[in-house]
């Protein structure tokens, strides 16, 4: 599926939106109804909205930010600023790619405003185990996502959505406004990077 | 293992504080109120200003009343006068022709 780039204040038709499978086809009929009743004014249904995405907009927060106290003020302010733009959202899907594209961006210019005063992300080598060559490894789990915060805001966003929320590269390019092969090429990098240090850590094959 | 799929393991969706929802609403219904608020701010101003404006033309209005009144009285008394010296010239001119003609 190809997605056009919008703005969240756009409105895309059906071009802007997410597969219904992103949402789960009854997941996607409340969040219908719940949307409508929401543009008519109902608090309660647009309650409902934020609970049907909440984990998903705060995930990515928190994956782009780090910090969960960052996560839900940037989360809280996408789902401020979706109230404020109910009237724009065409469908569902659209809901979800709003909230995904707004949260992206608003984390990606903390991130940014953070870069600019440098901070640095300790990782801290000796509490990372190696050779333990495991699927489920919860530590393996925690050095993953400690090693994405190393990454720059722009490939860790294109990562964070690609492997959090399983979008296509298509789908990514449209929620972060970046070409599709800038997409490809920071995915690419990225694994690249992340190979190296899981075979450093001797997590490889 | 394959790193892609680290990744998704590693990448799991996590829940946000129990009252995220609450504290959304909440700004939700502060945002609400102050667009409300903000809303009746231009016609309430504009109703402010024709207020004011139809009271100080009210005011420049009884002033020029006051005014014209004055002036007028003024000229009333302006008028009673002259008559009264106009009088006075009058039965000076009749008394001394009455003198000429011996009456």
């Amino acid at each position: 599926m190809s997605l056009q780039v919008i703005s969240p204040f756009e409105t895309p038709g059906d071009q802007g939106a997410l597969p219904p499978a992103a949402l789960g086809l009854q997941g996607a009929a409340a969040v219908a109804d719940d949307l409508a009743a929401a543009q008519r004014g109902d608090n309660l249904a647009f309650a409902r909205l934020i609970r049907a995405h909440q984990s998903r907009v705060f995930s990515v927060a928190l994956r782009l930010t780090g910090s969960r106290e960052d996560a839900e003020e940037l989360a809280q302010d996408a789902f401020v600023q979706l109230h404020a733009a109910l009237a724009q959202v065409t469908g569902p899907s659209h809901v979800l790619h709003w909230l995904l594209r707004t949260v992206s961006h608003r984390s990606i210019d903390r991130l940014r405003a953070r870069e600019r005063a440098p901070r640095l992300v300790q990782i801290d080598a000796d509490h990372e185990p190696a050779g333990c060559d495991n699927a489920t490894d919860p530590l393996w789990a925690r050095r993953l996502q400690r090693l994405l915060l190393q990454l720059p805001a722009a490939p860790r966003a294109v990562v964070t959505l690609r492997f959090q929320e399983d979008l296509e590269p298509t789908e990514i390019a449209a929620a972060l406004d970046m070409p599709v092969n800038t997409v490809k090429s920071h995915l690419r990098r990225s694994l690249e990077w992340l190979r190296a240090q899981q075979a450093g850590d001797g997590h490889g094959h | 293992m394959d790193i892609e799929e680290s990744l998704r393991r590693a990448l799991r969706v996590e829940e946000p504080p129990p009252d995220f929802t609450q504290r959304v609403m909440a700004r939700v219904n502060a945002q609400s109120q102050a667009r409300r608020r903000a809303r009746w701010h231009l016609p309430l101003a504009l109703a402010a200003s024709g207020v004011l404006a139809v009271v100080a033309l009210g005011i420049v209005q009884q002033q020029r009343e006051a005014q014209r009144l004055q002036s007028a009285q003024q000229l009333a008394i302006a008028l009673e006068i002259t008559s009264s010296q106009l009088n006075q010239v009058q039965q000076k001119l009749n008394r001394g022709q009455n003198m000429e003609n011996g009456i």
